[in-house]
């Protein structure tokens, strides 16, 4: 860079200036003053992240297989899922709307959603409505005792499509 | 004798006697009202409420039909519901156990608070209409341009406000209407590209909906919003003033008046018609000769006591009046306690959130996110992008305005239109139905 001094005035060339001491002071206490902020509004941003998630359990007791008669799909309300069995396999489906997350009828042959119509078949996979994918799939495990319970915290088809790519009806021995 | 000094001559009646003028003075110590020019000035100047608004106004805006008196109604229901809202914290506790009985002892056993409720609920449904009915005011009368860009974006602000303070209201009672609302509100935000599952786990403060949530919300209602909101309030007239009063059309007031060139090259206005006080903007750095004024007449001016503060009086009696009347006879939407397992089947937002309800019924992202941001920022741009300027201002629906009146004019017809769907064509599971065929809606 070249400085032009003032006394040289030119309107050919485009005068350069030097950036001052104190120009240079004042961007460079800028930057710390902008540095500063951030970090502490990022810190602050972390104090209304909460450690622990105290929300309640996600794992449910459902009963017993025989509890459930065969190739009914019941809801099970505090779950917010549906319990279908099928001889002696149980499917999981869950009834919380993948659309915005209102809970889903479990109706006859299908499911059905009051807040914005959307509709899945019997296995949870989108018919009609706005919902973008299919209705989550949970496990089911037998209890020492002989109980089932059901996860909903996990997901056995996260694929992203309307259709899942299979059924989970677990096998209970 | 009003205002006569007391020395240590004055007997003691006498000390008594003046007692209560001397108060009275000692708390306004310049003389008010309409005797003179003077007193019709220093009413506004020398009070720090009224002085928000300079002292004088022009006639043109001070017609009824050119604000509708929009911005000042919107005004008074926050005050309102500040008023309102302080008395309802008294009873409510914010428990996921408590709150919906919370609600169903303010019906019953509190004294007023039936109609206290109501009138919180009603006036905040009434704010954001008349916020609304503001915003397009101020646009169908080009009061955006220059120097008011940024209060227009301020008034951007406040109409968010507006909508997040009464969204976090009505989730409050913990009913149905609440816990649909946030389950839905909340997983619109999730569609938010990259962040939006965090977005929606800080506000809700867990996974699933319950406690956390709750206290959260009831935060930003009761102190973090109404406290953003109040300061943008200032800002929004504290930014009217200095810019000069309402946008006036102008040839309809006669140019120059007290305007200068000053130093800085600002417009101010000096002041008015009487003699011997003139302001001089020393700290300001705008400092003027500071020479009595002439005396003048003002063709277009009037003080603003009394013709503006009057006006402004009469507008928040007839308010409260009807609040008053409205509160007393309507109840405030109470809907069942909050059930996990079953929605309300349809389950509906307030009137104001039905057009927005249609819209994510067709894609979440686009219907919540998308084309709000979208709307929202060309709105905050408006007064950068549209040039009509100084010609369009300060007129209802000018010829030159022609195009940027359509445009929002279609956005005003297109919000109408979608909440109208919700409201009337939306039955059981969302679908379409004619208005007629509606199940009943709303216990209680
Ligand atoms: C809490 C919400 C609001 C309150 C309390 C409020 C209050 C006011 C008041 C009292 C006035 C004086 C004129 C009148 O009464 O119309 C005014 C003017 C104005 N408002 Fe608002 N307002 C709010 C929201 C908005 C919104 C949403 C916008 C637009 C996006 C806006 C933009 C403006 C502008 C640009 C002016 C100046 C108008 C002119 O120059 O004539 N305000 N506001
Ligand atoms: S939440 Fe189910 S359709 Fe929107």
């Amino acid at each position: 860079m070249s400085t032009y001094s003032s006394s040289h005035p030119t309107n050919r060339v485009p005068r350069v200036r030097k950036t001052t001491r104190r120009e240079f002071l004042n961007f460079v206490t800028g930057l710390v003053g902008l540095g500063v902020a951030g970090g502490t509004a990022l810190l602050m941003g972390a104090f209304f992240w909460p450690a622990v998630d105290v929300g309640p359990s996600k794992k449910f007791k459902i009963g017993r297989l025989e509890d459930y008669p065969d190739d009914v799909r019941v809801f099970f309300a505090e779950a917010k899922a549906t319990i279908w069995r099928r001889g002696d396999t149980i499917g999981v489906i869950s009834n919380i709307c993948t659309h915005l997350g209102c809970t889903v009828a479990t109706r006859e042959g299908d499911f059905k959603c009051p807040c914005h119509g959307s509709q899945y078949d019997a296995f949870g996979n989108v018919i009609a409505g706005p919902a973008p994918r299919h209705l989550a799939w949970h496990p089911v495990y037998k209890l020492p005792n002989g109980e089932l319970e059901i996860d909903t915290s996990v997901d056995l088809d996260p694929s992203k499509t309307k259709k899942a790519k299979s059924t989970h009806f677990i096998k209970i021995i | 004798m009003p205002g006569q000094r007391v020395d240590y001559e004055t007997s003691f009646w006498e000390v008594l006697v003046n007692l209560p003028q001397n108060v009275v003075k000692s708390i306004w110590p310049t003389e008010m009202g309409s005797k003179n020019d003077r007193t019709r000035v220093q009413t506004t100047f020398n009070n720090l409420f009224l002085h928000f608004q300079s002292s004088t106004c022009t006639t043109e805006t001070l017609r009824f039909t050119y604000t509708m008196g929009f911005g000042l109604i919107s005004f008074y229901l926050f005050i309102i519901l500040t008023i309102t809202g302080i008395l309802l914290m008294f009873y409510y506790v914010p428990s996921v156990e408590q709150a919906y009985a919370r609600m169903l002892d303010l019906r019953s056993s509190v004294l007023f608070g039936d109609y206290l409720r109501n009138m919180h609920r009603w006036a905040a449904h009434a704010m954001v209409l008349f916020v609304f009915l503001h915003m397009a005011r101020v646009f169908f009368t080009g009061c955006y341009y220059k120097p008011k860009e940024f209060n227009w974006v301020v008034g951007i602000g406040l109409f968010l406000l507006t909508l997040f303070l009464s969204f976090t209201g009505y989730l409050l009672p913990w009913d149905q209407l609440a816990l649909w609302a946030i389950q839905v509100g909340t997983s619109i935000a999730s569609y938010t590209p990259v962040i939006g599952p965090q977005i929606r786990y800080v506000l809700i403060g867990s996974t699933t909906l319950g406690q956390e949530a709750l206290i959260r919300f009831y935060t930003l209602h009761v102190i973090v919003l109404p406290l953003a909101a109040a300061v943008l309030i200032a800002v929004h007239f504290w930014r009217i003033h200095k810019d000069g009063g309402l946008t006036h059309h102008p040839r309809n007031v006669t140019p120059d008046l007290g305007m200068k060139k000053t130093v800085t090259g600002f417009h101010r206005r000096k002041d008015l018609s009487f003699p011997g006080t003139t302001k001089t903007y020393g700290l300001l750095g705008i400092a003027d000769a500071s020479r009595p004024t002439v005396q003048r007449q003002l063709k277009d001016r009037v003080f603003s006591w009394p013709d503006l503060i009057l006006r402004e009086v009469i507008v928040f009696a007839v308010l409260f009046a009807v609040l008053t009347v409205v509160s007393l006879l309507i109840q405030a939407p109470l809907e069942e306690p909050a059930n996990p397992a079953h929605p309300t089947n349809p389950s509906k937002a307030p009137w104001y959130f039905l057009g927005l309800q249609e819209l994510v019924s067709y894609d979440a992202f686009w219907g919540g996110i998308g084309i709000p941001g979208i709307v929202m920022t060309l709105l905050a741009l408006t007064p950068y992008l549209d040039r009509a300027g100084i010609v369009g201002k300060g007129v209802w629906f000018h010829r030159r305005r022609l195009l940027v009146n359509s445009l929002f004019g279609a956005f005003v017809l297109l919000n109408i239109f979608f909440i109208v769907l919700g409201t009337y064509f939306r039955g059981p599971n969302w679908e379409f139905i004619l208005p007629w065929n509606l199940p009943p809606l709303g216990k209680g």
